[in-house]
C-alpha cells in the first residue's frame, strides 16, 4: 500500500504534474535552503539543488528503473543534499588548485550526480536489508555513540561483543553489496 | 573469497590502527592484488556512506545506462521537462513573495505559540496520575548523548534531563522541520517533553508516528504509548497498548508490565 501511493507520487512527478511539483516547493524547498543555508552555501544553491534533484529522478525514471523504498519527500531530500556534498566538493578542489580546474560540461556532472545517486541507493538499500538490530547497532558505532552504551543498549556482555557483532553486520552488508548486479556495474 | 583474517586486516588498515611498518607492507600487497584492492575501496565507502560521508566517485561512464540518459538529457523531452520544472519554479518564486503567502507564514507562528502558551497553562493546573508517576523514568529512554562532545544531540539530551521541556521541544522541532533524520531516538525524547507539559495528545501523535517508522524503538514507543494513556486515565488504551506491547515483545519489561496490567 505503502509502495503503491509512493509510485503514484512518483507519477506525478514524472508526468510533470505542476500542481504536485508545486507541493514539493512548497513543501521541501524551505528545509533545503536551511540546508544548504548551514553548510556554506546561499539560496540560489538551495533552488538549483533542488531543480537538479527533480530533474535527476525524472531522468532516470524515464530511461531506466529506479525503485524508490522510502517516501518521495524523504528521498528527495536526500537526493538534493548528495547533490549539494557534490558540489561543496566541487568549490573545495577549485579552491585548493588555485582556480585552476577541470571544465566538465552540465551532462557530464549530472551523469557523475547521478552515478553517484544510483550508489547511495544501493548502499542504503542494502542496509535497510539488514534486521533492525544491526543497522541500529552500525548507526549508533558511526554515530560514535559512547561503547558502554552500545553494550547496555544492546544487553551485549562486554564491548568486545559489542565490536564482533559490528564486525559481523558490516560484513553482511558487503555480502549484499557485492551479490547486487548494479554492484559490478557502478 | 575473503576471510575474516583478511577482513579485520582491511578494519585495521582502515582504522589507522596499524604501525607504519604494518601499513607500508599492507599497502604494498593491495598494490599486487587487485581483488583486495577492490575490496579495500569498497570497505572505504561503506564505512564513509556509514558515518553520513559524501562519496564521489566516478564510475564507468560509458554504460548503456548511461548513454540513455545523455540521450534524454539532449532529447526534446528532457528540454520540456527541463523548462517546465523551471516554470513551476519561478511559480513558486511568485507565490512565496507575495503577501498573502506571508501572513499565512505569520498566522501560522502565531498560532503554535498560542498553543504553546495554552499548553503552559495547563501544565501549572494538572497533576500526572498516580500510576504515570510510578511507572515513567526518564531512565528508559535511550541515550542521545554521542561520542562528540559538542553536537545537538548532546544539547536535547542536557535540555530533558534538567526539565527544560519547551525548549527541548523548541530544539527538536526546529531540527526536524529542517532536516529528515534517522536518530529516532529523539521521537521519544519529543514525545515524553510534550508529555511532562501535559500535551499528552501531541506525544501519543509523536509515538505514533515513530511507531509507522518500524524501528528498534518500537518496544519503548509502546511502552511510553501506554504510559501517557495512564496520565491521560485512558485505562482501556493502556491495557490495550500495554497488551500489544507483551504480545509484541514477550522479554521487554516482562515482570513490570505483568505487575502493571494487574493494578489496572
Amino acid at each position: 500500500m505503502k509502495q503503491k501511493s509512493i509510485s503514484i507520487e512518483l507519477n506525478k512527478l514524472i508526468t510533470g504534474d505542476k500542481e504536485f511539483i508545486l507541493l514539493l516547493y512548497e513543501r521541501l524547498l524551505p528545509k533545503i535552503i536551511n540546508y544548504v543555508k548551514k553548510n556554506n552555501g546561499e539560496q540560489t544553491d538551495a533552488e538549483e539543488v533542488f531543480h537538479d534533484a527533480l530533474y535527476q529522478i525524472i531522468a532516470r525514471a524515464k530511461t531506466q528503473q529506479i525503485e524508490i523504498r522510502t517516501s518521495l519527500e524523504p528521498y528527495i531530500f536526500m537526493a538534493c543534499k548528495n547533490l549539494w556534498l557534490k558540489e561543496l566538493n566541487k568549490r573545495q578542489k577549485q579552491v585548493r588548485n588555485d582556480g585552476v580546474f577541470e571544465l566538465k560540461d552540465k551532462d557530464e556532472e549530472r551523469l557523475e550526480a547521478i552515478e553517484n545517486q544510483k550508489r547511495w541507493d544501493l548502499f542504503e538499500e542494502k542496509i535497510n536489508l539488514l534486521s533492525e538490530n544491526c543497522k541500529q547497532l552500525l548507526k549508533d558505532y558511526f554515530d560514535k555513540v559512547p561503547y558502554e552504551e552500545i553494550v547496555k543498549k544492546f544487553s551485549y556482555s562486554s564491548e568486545n561483543v559489542a565490536f564482533q557483532r559490528v564486525f559481523k553486520c558490516k560484513k553482511k552488508l558487503t555480502e549484499l553489496i557485492k551479490a547486487d548486479n548494479r554492484y559490478k556495474k557502478l | 573469497m575473503m576471510d575474516d583474517v583478511l577482513r579485520l586486516k582491511i578494519e585495521e588498515y582502515l582504522g589507522n590502527q596499524m604501525t607504519d611498518k604494518e601499513k607500508r607492507a599492507f599497502e604494498q600487497e593491495i598494490a599486487a592484488d587487485d581483488e583486495l584492492q577492490r575490496e579495500v575501496n569498497l570497505q572505504r565507502e561503506i564505512i564513509l556512506h556509514l558515518k553520513g560521508i559524501y562519496v564521489d566517485k566516478v564510475g564507468n561512464k560509458g554504460s548503456e545506462e548511461n548513454k540513455k540518459l545523455k540521450a534524454f538529457f539532449n532529447s526534446e523531452e528532457g528540454k520540456t521537462i527541463e523548462e517546465s520544472l523551471l516554470e513551476v519554479r519561478n511559480l513558486y518564486k511568485e507565490k512565496a513573495r507575495s503577501p498573502k503567502f506571508k501572513l499565512w507564514r505569520v498566522v501560522a507562528a502565531i498560532l503554535v505559540l498560542i498553543l504553546a502558551i495554552a499548553g503552559s497553562v495547563n501544565y501549572l493546573t494538572k497533576e500526572p496520575t498516580s500510576l504515570y508517576a510510578k511507572y515513567y523514568n526518564n531512565k528508559d529512554l535511550p541515550s542521545i548523548i554521542k561520542r562528540d562532545t559538542q553536537n545537538q544531540w548532546n544539547e536535547i539530551g542536557t535540555l530533558f534531563i534538567a526539565k527544560e521541556y519547551e525548549n527541548c521541544i523548541a530544539k527538536i522541532e526546529g531540527f526536524l522541520e529542517k532536516e529528515v533524520t534517522n536518530n529516532y531516538e529523539v521521537y521519544l525524547y519529543l514525545a515524553m517533553s510534550y508529555t511532562e507539559i501535559n500535551k499528552t495528545d501531541k506525544g501519543v501523535k509523536v509515538l505514533d508516528e515513530l511507531l509507522d517508522k518500524k524501528t528498534l524503538y518500537e518496544n519503548k514507543a509502546l511502552w511510553f504509548k501506554g504510559l501517557i494513556y495512564l496520565k491521560e486515565e485512558e485505562i482501556a488504551k493502556a491495557k490495550e497498548t500495554f497488551k500489544e506491547l507483551k504480545r509484541k515483545f514477550p522479554k521487554y519489561k516482562t515482570a513490570i508490565i505483568e505487575k502493571l496490567l494487574k493494578e489496572l
